[in-house]
């Protein structure tokens, strides 16, 4: 069994129907389904490679309503890295992220060394809100990187998540495990995957 | 229970299964209430008919203050109280000797349609909730509640999903399969911290309820069922919380430990225990209250075992007995008999009790003390000396509850509830006797002022509601040979 302490952590977090789960599933299991079914927290393992050995990524999917505040205290107390998601159809989901922005902030002190992707999702949606530029700026006041991604039609999902583990500079981490696949990636992805390691 | 023995004996062939039982109830109530009466004199006429009215409506009463909000379940329920209230509106009026009872009527009523219009909306539960939950005053858990449970896979990542508390084990499957997107066969189990599996049944009632301390759900195919591990959280903790709790007063912390204590007892429904009898799936309710309160006993005991378990140093071992005496002091002072015997019973466990070199040290003041708590446990001649203990006392008192269950289970086990077809009221007699008892220890409600409050209330009853123990008795005794190994 993969040991506690060997998990490398990384917790989802942003407004409710944004696509959050639909990012890891289609990460973890290659899938996508148009039904919503809103979440409460489930966790992800998958076992990447680390500093030339193998650890588990531990994906934990939050929910995106505002019942739980205790929940999400805690997640981020034992979080290594930080997914911010909002829509890209709906400004009031980036606004939304604020407040989480400002408790990872306050718990974790120095936000500096800890690595935060905003990801603006749903890019595949005509009906855009929030302006590419406008994802970027929040970041950069953030000092957090920033991606769009489709999860419905697979953009830059895996790229999401191995760009997060790139931003930790403390480990060195790879989806891949000695060149061989983790989870479901094309051959396109699995070759960016090797260059960005380090 | 047996204040409904004139009316069901006459029926007792409809009484197997509970919905219809209610139905037999309200009919002979409403036969009862609406009785012709027997000719005579006018003078004589009206009397009987006060009579059987009186009759009807007293039982009524006692009933609906038994099901409390239960009732709200039971739509009928609802309805024949409503229509009994327009019969008992009309004939007051000319019945002048019924008048006293329509204000009586008239609260329960409105009671309990505000109420079952408020509850419409769920009310939703983390599974047994850790954290701040835990500090809220609690509310009893219905059947119409939902919950969040927490069911974990073979690889230790979880999901959570959201039941309704009276859900079946199939019901439960069928919500992780779902949300797994799986259409492999699942089997849900109860996996303990020492890796001991109990399936659950599909047709089991409520299943999260009776999930120990440091127990988890788990979903699996069969095929994966052997490799199964528990979760490394479920070990419990390495290190004691002596550090925090010795600086708190014995008195704050029994204070508190009742206080919490007398919430879940309230939480209790008398209905429960019957439930807990006779088999909670045949009643399709859940016990989830009783379980939680039973579920707290168990946990303090562990408390105490695992804190003296974990602590290396043997005169800190000697000075955490005699906290935990003093705090059993205080608790049996407060009323409070669950959490002293759970006290005393984490005392006796093996894993403490052959700490010989650490009781040696103890005080003999304390040893006295000890000596008598532990003679209270004395299990002879039926738990003579435990229930003389109690009939001294006044209440409010909150009970040693698992030997109320263990008299109802004898009773039940012992005796037919059928004989030749008829309901066997004698047992049903002193199954109430016990429920009877409990409706005793709660018939005065618990004084918060028994005790004036340090500054550090807050963190004392943050403390007593989140105790962390190992529940693992090999694991106990394990450190406990560490901490005093055998002697050769
Ligand atoms: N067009 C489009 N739809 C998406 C995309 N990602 C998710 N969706 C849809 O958005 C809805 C919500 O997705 P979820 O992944 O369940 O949202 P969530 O953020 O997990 O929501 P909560 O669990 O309630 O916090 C679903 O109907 C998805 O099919 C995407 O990239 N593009
Ligand atoms: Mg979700």
């Amino acid at each position: 069994m993969p040991e506690q302490s060997n998990d490398y952590r990384v917790v989802v977090f942003g407004a409710g129907g944004v696509g959050k789960s639909s990012l890891v599933l289609r990460f973890v299991k290659g899938t996508f389904r148009d039904t919503y079914i809103p979440t409460v927290e489930d966790t992800y393992r998958q076992v990447i490679s680390c500093d030339k050995s193998v650890c588990t990524l531990q994906i934990t999917d939050t929910t995106g309503s505002h019942q739980f505040p205790a929940m999400q205290r805690l997640s981020i107390s034992k979080g290594h890295a930080f997914i911010l998601v909002y829509s890209i159809t709906s400004k009031q989901s980036l606004e939304e992220l604020k407040p989480i922005y400002q408790q990872v902030l306050a718990i974790k002190g120095n936000v500096e060394a800890i690595p935060i992707m905003l990801v603006g999702n749903k890019s595949d949606e005509t009906l855009r809100e929030v302006e590419t530029k406008d994802g970027e700026a929040q970041a950069n006041q953030w000092k957090c990187a920033f991606m769009e991604t489709s999860a419905k039609t697979n953009h830059n999902v895996t790229e999401l998540f191995q760009e997060l583990l790139n931003l930790d500079k403390k480990r060195n981490m790879s989806l891949n495990i000695d060149g061989k696949r983790s989870g479901k990636q094309s051959r396109a992805e699995r070759l960016k995957g090797k260059c960005s390691v380090m | 229970m047996d204040d409904m023995s004139p009316l069901l004996e006459m029926k007792p062939k409809y009484t197997r299964s509970h919905p219809q039982s209610i139905f037999v109830f309200i009919f002979n109530l409403v036969c009862t209430y609406h009785a012709p009466s027997p000719p005579g004199s006018e003078q004589e006429r009206l009397e009987y008919a006060v009579n059987s009215k009186r009759r009807a409506l007293v039982i009524t009463l006692r009933w609906a203050n038994t099901h409390s909000y239960l009732l709200q379940e039971e739509p009928a329920a609802l309805a024949f109280l409503e229509e009994l209230y327009g019969s008992l509106s009309n004939d007051s009026r000319v019945l002048r000797a019924l008048k006293d009872l329509v204000p009586d009527l008239e609260k329960i009523i409105k009671l309990h349609s505000e109420e079952a219009k408020a509850t419409k909306k769920k009310t939703l539960l983390r599974q047994f909730s850790n954290g701040e939950e835990r500090l809220q005053k609690k509310q009893p858990i219905r059947n119409q509640d939902d919950i969040l449970l927490k069911v974990y896979c073979s690889d230790h990542t979880y999901t959570t999903i959201r039941v309704a508390v009276a859900a079946t084990g199939r019901e439960v499957i069928a919500a992780v399969a779902d949300k797994l997107c799986t259409t492999e066969e699942l089997v849900l189990l109860h996996l303990s911290s020492a890796g001991e599996k109990l399936m659950l049944k599909p047709n089991d009632v409520s299943v999260f309820s009776t999930v120990s301390i440091n127990g988890r759900l788990f979903a699996c195919s069969r095929g994966q069922l052997s490799t199964l591990t528990p979760h490394p959280e479920q070990e419990g903790p390495t290190a004691g919380s002596m550090s925090t709790f010795e600086l708190m007063s014995s008195k704050d912390l029994a204070y508190q430990m009742t206080m919490y204590d007398w919430e879940l007892f309230s939480c209790v429904h008398e209905h429960e225990l019957l439930y807990h009898t006779f088999g909670r799936q045949s009643f399709r309710r859940t016990t989830a209250n009783l379980d939680l309160f039973l579920r707290r006993f168990n946990q303090v005991q562990l408390w105490v075992v695992t804190e003296v378990c974990l602590c290396g140093q043997l005169s800190k071992r000697v000075q955490l007995l005699k906290k935990f005496i003093k705090i059993a002091a205080h608790c049996r002072e407060f009323k409070n008999l669950n959490s002293f015997f759970a006290i005393i019973m984490g005392m006796s466990n093996p894993a403490v009790s052959r700490l010989s070199q650490t009781w040696e040290k103890l005080p003999s003041k304390f040893k006295k003390f000890y000596a008598e708590f532990e003679s209270m446990m004395d299990p002879s001649r039926n738990h003579r000396s435990y229930r003389l203990t109690v009939t001294k006392l006044e209440p409010p008192i909150i009970p040693f509850m698992p030997l109320l269950l263990k008299d109802m289970t004898f009773t039940h086990e012992g005796n037919k509830t059928f004989i030749d077809n008829m309901v066997n009221f004698e047992k049903m007699r002193i199954i109430a006797n016990t429920i009877r008892q409990v409706k005793h220890c709660r018939s005065q409600p618990f004084n918060p002022d028994i005790c004036q409050p340090n500054k550090n209330q807050a963190e004392v009853r943050g403390y007593v509601r989140k105790f962390c123990v190992i529940d693992n008795q090999r694991a106990l005794t394990q450190l406990s040979y560490r901490l005093e190994p055998r002697r050769t």
